[in-house]
């Protein structure tokens, strides 16, 4: 095995912002870069998401690097499985996990959503984790961040939510079916079955993530799928795992690293790896 | 037949010493063994007599025996008599009423495949003395009719593991009986000594020894260098950390035990006073322990045979060599009997599989497959046809390593070289069983340094010198685990389970702080938890014992029980039924549907995974890419590194080309012939390493500028080391420097040309620690060893079998748990602990630290060279893989090496 050791300064490899991917090999693999999944800053703010602009169905869309997507036509962001309280699911079967992750969420969806001038906000289902999942923590955080907001926040529920059944307190949000069509676009928490009948489709749900080693199963990296009819965003959640995509020729595959959102090559190379080198 | 209806039995026969008029129990029986070995043409051997009389005295003891040799029988029957001794009703049938005897000795094996051999022989002695015993099995494959049966009573004996001893001790009902065992045996100790299983079973120990402190405790070990170490480990520590007020106040809650020995230590015979003294002592750490060494003529050290291809060439590469050797293994297997043929890899043996099949089409069911990723079912057809003596060669890996004999095994082949003596030592044992044959193993190095390796391990092995294995030192994932048990099976004191856990080896040293911690973990979480009424997994009652409220935690954990991890492994079935085994899911995630791949001795089609299923189904004809499993390669061990470090400098002193003619020195083996060009080379454009100088070459290339460093310390002490040294220096200027390591050294790589001012300096132990933490990207490593302690603390769920959805909402994985822990609660220990065990065994920080104090100390020889030499090509050409597909690899390596072939002339 082979690994890099470069003239940097220890201090230098600590990213706060590291995804939750991996950066060592797993068995004799290489691994040019050193540490973690790193890109190349863009926007030039330090410690804000850059954005990937994207034309799609007619409408100009920004996927950002936390895994929000900006529509900004309609003065919209678009976010996907947040999974608030699922500390709090794990706790009560008896997995000992602390709070801080959910506040984390919100903390930094409303960091995207200033950052970007969003007036608006739509959450693709999955709010909440589970019935245990609604805390009075979690309730609070969720109705605190709900008057920052000063547009409207819509709220298509997912299949988590269905199951942690109704908030406790209301929250303020703007209930809307799954299926709703905006200028042309659906939007809904889970994909459709056949992309080809309908409009183009907005969606979460999968926790998509992409591999980046053809080794070890967690150079995993979160992404957006943005096939010909359907785009999904990876989940939004700091406490979520993910999925890993299938690569097709006429599927685009974004990662949303946080400083950046990079393309990866469509078609499978080499030994399945994403990673030149 | 009728059992002896009383302790005493009038008998006229002699006994071994003295002539008796009355016999107790167990002399009786000592006697019907002797007849029932006599009635088999067996005489005792010297160390089984020993054994019986240790355990007769009350001793503790550990059994250094290879297998097959009759070690069962020696610990068995030790075991048998003993409880006779001072329990003489158990051989009374009507004491017992309509059952048989209550549970009171308990057989710990580490392998499940294992226990049933294990079963049979246990009851063969059982019956044999005509005692009415039930022997009986307990492990996860156990029908879940039979164990809740078992619950209400338990056998007299309990074969079992060491998670279904933990499970039971999670049982009130089990833990209950529990309480009546007067012994137990832990058999194959040497394969848990050293990992998280054993301390497991440590753990248990402890809990059975608090209740009855008269409890005798034995472990069956083959080759094992720190054997005395491994009796202690066994048998706890002595008091622990615990003080003396601890002892004595442990020691009155025995008192009361119903099962305590005091109610039959009058009825001990006079001929054991000793025995009588010892069984009236209360305090298990004043027993004497026993160390027994089988010394045994007819089974002495195996044959070890290499072969030796036809043209060596002097540039050796992995991968190169084996399966080239094919021609040459062939004609061994032809020959009559069955032939184990190790590899060191799952893949390399789906590889010798395959090649094999191809070349000997005829031999169909007679050549088979065995290794850890295949089905239970597959794997036990196999054993079957071992045991039947019906193969003519099984293809294994590790998972024939240990456990059950062969006796129709007439060799065995390894491929590729063990690494450890004790490895080869254990797996040349698996052939020769019967009477005055000699093991024999024929080794296929894959490359031509192995053939010193093997020529090393030979010479280990002659003199009797095998590694030694480590104990694993306070984890707390498994501290913490065994905590929710004990609350589990009738619940706990939290000062007495102190005094308890620091009576088990690995806790002896463990500090109060720790303790509270792992208690905090249990009961609120972790201090980050504290605030969070909802949490509760151990609850404090209000009369202060630790209970386990909530009946679905307590499935939950009784689920996932143990500390063996697995990864995420896909099952890997017939579209019509049989299931073959699991592949990670690595591998086959990267496949598609219609690929083709090898597994379990087919080549297989991918159809599609459904719920954690591939499902496949024949293919005739494709390639087929060979699944690489997850931590295939093993270190060489320090032991072989030193004389293998040793042994090149004889050899190359005996070149025939050297002022030394050799004629002086016994004959060359074959293997040191084979490798003399090599050094030949070496020794001419270099130097040949010694334990006498650190050799270091300096070569230029279209790369950069390489330097070659060859400690001999293995390739996972060198890993750190050559992380440390590249990062030393990179500090003493900018410039980037890239390394690649193998068993022998390492290679440093840069653009610019690397200077080193001052070895000493580089070469400092100072700080090592520290270093490597910050030049390795040890969070990453650290998240990765967090994978076990998460499972094993309880921190995530693998789910209950067969019930994949009902869990999804809880299932997360432990590199997720890890970022939220450092995020939110970056005070947790368990994180401590993941770091330390990347120190302790990822990195092998204390090999590395005494490495580099040797290191500091010898003079360092560079040598300027020209191009790369035998010892560095190897190292060039694995750094290399990395970067190139594996086509072009192989081609650029083979060009490579006919060019310096080429430069090297004949």
């Amino acid at each position: 095995m082979t690994r890099w050791v470069t003239g940097r300064r220890p201090e230098d490899d600590r990213d706060p912002h590291r995804p939750c991917g991996e950066s060592r090999s797993g068995g004799g693999e290489s691994h040019p870069e050193g540490g973690g999944a790193r890109t190349q800053r863009a926007g030039g703010v330090p410690g804000l998401p850059g954005h990937y602009p994207l034309t799609w169905h007619g409408q100009e869309l920004h996927l950002l690097g936390d895994g929000a997507l900006h529509w900004p036509s309609r003065g919209t962001l678009l976010v996907a499985d947040l999974h608030l309280g699922k500390e709090a699911v794990f706790r009560a079967r008896g997995l000992p996990i602390p709070d801080g992750a959910g506040q984390e969420t919100l903390n930094r969806l409303e960091r995207t959503r200033t950052r970007h001038l969003a007036t608006n906000v739509v959450i693709l289902g999955d709010l909440v984790h589970g019935p245990e999942g609604w805390t009075p923590e979690t309730v609070t955080a969720i109705r605190n961040w709900r008057t920052r907001v000063p547009g409207t926040v819509w709220w298509i529920r997912g299949n988590h939510d269905r199951a942690a059944g109704a908030s406790p307190h209301p929250l303020g949000l703007e209930e809307v079916e799954e299926g709703v069509v905006w200028s042309g676009l659906e939007l809904r928490h889970t994909p459709p079955h056949d992309g080809l009948e309908s409009p183009p489709v907005i969606c979460g749900h999968l926790h998509p993530v992409i591999r980046l080693r053809a080794s070890g199963s967690r150079g995993r990296l979160p992404c957006f799928v943005v096939d010909p009819q359907v785009l999904v965003l990876p989940a939004y959640g700091v406490f979520t795992g993910g999925h890993p995509v299938e690569r097709r020729p006429e599927r685009r595959l974004l990662v949303a690293a946080q400083e950046a959102v990079v393309e990866v090559a469509r078609t499978r190379t080499g030994r399945g790896s994403g990673h030149r080198r | 037949m009728t059992p002896p209806g009383g302790d005493t039995v009038e008998t006229a026969s002699a006994g071994s010493d003295s002539v008796r008029t009355d016999l107790d129990a167990g002399d009786l029986s000592e006697l019907r063994l002797r007849e029932w070995m006599a009635d088999r043409s067996w005489d005792p051997f010297p160390f089984q007599e020993e054994c019986w009389e240790a355990w007769r005295s009350g001793a503790d003891g550990l059994l250094h025996a290879p297998t097959g040799v009759g070690k069962t029988l020696a610990v068995w029957g030790g075991a048998v008599l003993s409880s006779l001794d001072s329990e003489p009703e158990l051989a009374d049938a009507a004491a017992h009423g309509q059952d048989l005897a209550p549970l009171r000795l308990l057989w710990i094996t580490p392998l499940r495949a294992l226990a049933r051999t294990t079963l049979e022989q246990l009851t063969e002695v059982v019956l044999a003395l005509e005692l009415p015993w039930s022997v009986e099995l307990r492990s996860g494959d156990t029908p879940s009719s039979r164990k809740s049966r078992q619950l209400q009573r338990l056998p007299t004996v309990l074969i079992t593991t060491p998670e279904s001893l933990s499970v039971l001790l999670s049982r009130r009902e089990g833990a209950r009986q529990l309480r009546g065992l007067r012994g137990v045996v832990v058999d194959e100790w040497h394969e848990l000594l050293g990992t998280k299983r054993g301390v497991q079973a440590e753990l248990g120990l402890a809990r059975l020894r608090r209740w009855n402190p008269g409890i005798q405790c034995w472990g069956l070990s083959a080759t094992l260098a720190n054997v005395e170490e491994a009796l202690d480990v066994l048998c706890g520590a002595e008091g622990g950390g615990a003080s003396h007020a601890d002892c004595s106040r442990a020691d009155r809650l025995h008192s009361d035990q119903p099962h305590s020995s005091q109610p039959h230590a009058s009825r001990i015979h006079s001929s054991h006073p000793q025995a009588n003294r010892l069984r009236s002592s209360r305090l298990h750490s004043s027993r004497p322990r026993r160390v027994i060494r089988a010394q045994l003529a007819c089974r002495s050290v195996p044959e070890v045979e290499t072969v030796v291809p036809p043209t060596m060439g002097r540039f050796p590469w992995s991968g190169h060599l084996g399966l080239q050797l094919l021609d040459q293994v062939l004609p061994i297997l032809d020959q009559d009997g069955t032939t184990l043929l190790f590899t060191n890899t799952r893949s390399q043996a789906e590889l010798w599989h395959d090649a094999l099949r191809r070349s000997r089409p005829g031999w169909g069911e007679r050549l088979a497959l065995h290794h850890g990723s295949l089905s239970r079912e597959v794997r036990e057809e196999v054993e079957e046809g071992l045991r039947k003596g019906s193969l003519n060669c099984v293809v294994c890996t590790s998972s024939l390593d240990l456990g059950v004999d062969f006796p129709a095994v007439d060799r065995v082949v390894q491929v590729g070289s063990p690494k450890g003596v004790g490895r080869l030592l254990q797996r040349a044992g698996r052939s020769g069983h019967s009477p005055g044959r000699r093991s024999r193993l024929v080794a296929v190095p894959t490359h031509a340094f192995e053939m010193a390796e093997f020529a090393a391990a030979r010479e280990a092995m002659d003199q009797g010198r095998v590694e030694p294995r480590a104990p694993v030192e306070r984890p707390l994932d498994v501290l913490a685990q065994h905590m929710v048990t004990v609350a589990l099976g009738g619940g706990f004191r939290a000062s007495d389970l102190l005094a308890e856990v620091r009576t088990a080896w690995a806790y002896r040293a463990l500090t109060d702080r720790e303790w509270q911690w792992v208690l905090d973990f249990v009961t609120r979480g972790g201090s980050a938890l504290q605030a969070y009424p909802r949490y509760h997994r151990v609850v404090e009652g209000e009369d202060g014992v630790f209970r386990v409220p909530d009946r679905r935690i307590a499935r939950q954990h009784r689920m996932s029980i143990g500390t063996i991890t697995s990864d995420a492994a896909l099952t890997v079935r017939f579209l019509k039924g049989r299931t073959l085994g699991s592949i990670e899911e690595s591998f086959l995630g990267r496949l598609r549907p219609g690929e083709t791949f090898l597994f379990a001795g087919r080549r297989l089609k991918l159809v599609r995974i459904r719920e954690m299923t591939a499902y496949v189904r024949r293919a005739d004809r494709g390639k087929g890419a060979v699944p690489r499993w997850m931590g295939g390669r093993m270190p060489l061990s320090t032991e072989l590194g030193e004389r293998v470090l040793g042994l090149l400098p004889r050899w190359g002193a005996r070149l025939p080309s050297s002022g030394d003619d050799g004629g002086a020195g016994p004959l060359p083996a074959r293997e040191e012939q084979a490798l003399a060009h090599l050094l030949e080379l070496q020794r001419r454009w270099s130097l040949i390493p010694s334990p006498n100088h650190l050799l270091v070459e300096r070569t230029g290339s279209r790369e950069g500028h390489h330097l070659f460093i060859y400690p001999f310390l293995g390739r996972l002490a060198h890993e750190g080391l050559a992380a440390l040294l590249a990062w030393r220096l990179t500090r003493e200027a900018p410039r980037s420097v890239e390394f690649s390591v193998n068993d022998y050294g390492f290679e440093l790589l840069s653009p610019d040309r690397l200077e080193v001012e001052s070895w000493p300096t580089l070469l400092s132990p100072d700080g090592v620690a520290d270093e490597l933490l910050q030049c390795l990207n040890a969070v990453e490593l650290a998240r990765r060893q967090f994978r076990e302690i998460a499972r094993i603390a309880g921190l995530v769920f693998p789910g209950f079998p067969g019930r994949g959805k009902s869990t999804r909402q809880v299932q997360a994985s432990s590199g997720l748990i890890f970022d939220v822990l450092e995020r939110y609660d970056p005070e947790n220990l368990l994180l401590d602990q993941a770091r330390r065990e990347v120190l302790d065994r990822e990195l092998n920080v204390a090999r590395i630290r005494s490495g580099l104090m040797h290191l500091q100390g010898l003079p360092v020889e560079v040598r300027e060279t020209e191009r790369l030499t035998p010892l560095a090509f190897p190292l060039w050409a694995d750094r290399l893989h990395a970067t190139v597909s594996s086509e072009a690899w192989i081609d650029r390596v083979r060009r490579m090496a006919g060019q310096l072939e080429r430069a090297a002339g004949e």
